[in-house]
């Protein structure tokens, strides 16, 4: 459900990211096959990428475990995305793997940095459209 | 966190493309600026 929202609010700004040459890509835990339905699904057309193993996800030293994905924060934020009208449907993936977003590169250049604490914390895409426009 | 802390962390890592072959991390923002998301599960 979560993805789902965020995938949602980034096609939004897809647009802008798109005029300033700025490529989407999502990385997700799941299977390829799981990878291309969520694609197909949520009309995402960024580039999709896979890393079951979570090594990425570790390398960027993202939030991972049971209250990051179930405490009452996420919880709250649960509720919210529900009623906006995001539903949780077959899951494909870690469960307990939080996300973030990052503006990167060109070479080594790390421009804006968001963890997410727990489920459905997302980044603030105007502080990032901010980052990548800058 | 910096690039010169991530860097060690990223080097030897890949990730596979919903379809076709792996392809190293760092290559995807090597020559470009990209916005990478992470995702929670599918679903």
């Amino acid at each position: 459900m979560f993805a789902r929202q965020q995938a949602a609010a980034l096609m939004g700004i897809k647009g802008k990211l798109d005029k300033a040459g700025i490529l989407l890509v999502a990385i997700g835990s799941g299977s390829p096959e799981g990878a291309k339905h969520f694609m197909d699904k949520l009309h995402f057309t960024g580039e999709m990428y896979v890393n079951q193993d979570l090594s990425a996800y570790k390398a960027f030293k993202l939030e991972r475990g049971f209250l990051q994905t179930l405490g009452p924060s996420a919880l709250i934020r649960g509720v919210q995305a529900m009623r906006k009208g995001f539903r949780q449907g077959l899951t494909d993936g870690d469960t307990w793997q939080q996300g973030g977003i990052f503006v990167i590169g060109p070479g080594n250049k790390l421009i804006f940095q968001h963890r997410n604490k727990f489920a459905g914390d997302h980044a603030d895409l105007d502080a990032v459209l901010k980052a990548v426009l800058g | 966190m910096t690039y010169d802390e991530l860097r060690p962390r990223i080097k030897s890592i890949t990730i596979q493309p919903f379809q076709g072959k792996e392809v190293k991390l760092e290559s995807l923002w090597n020559d470009r600026r990209i916005v990478l998301a992470f995702l929670r599960h599918f679903g």
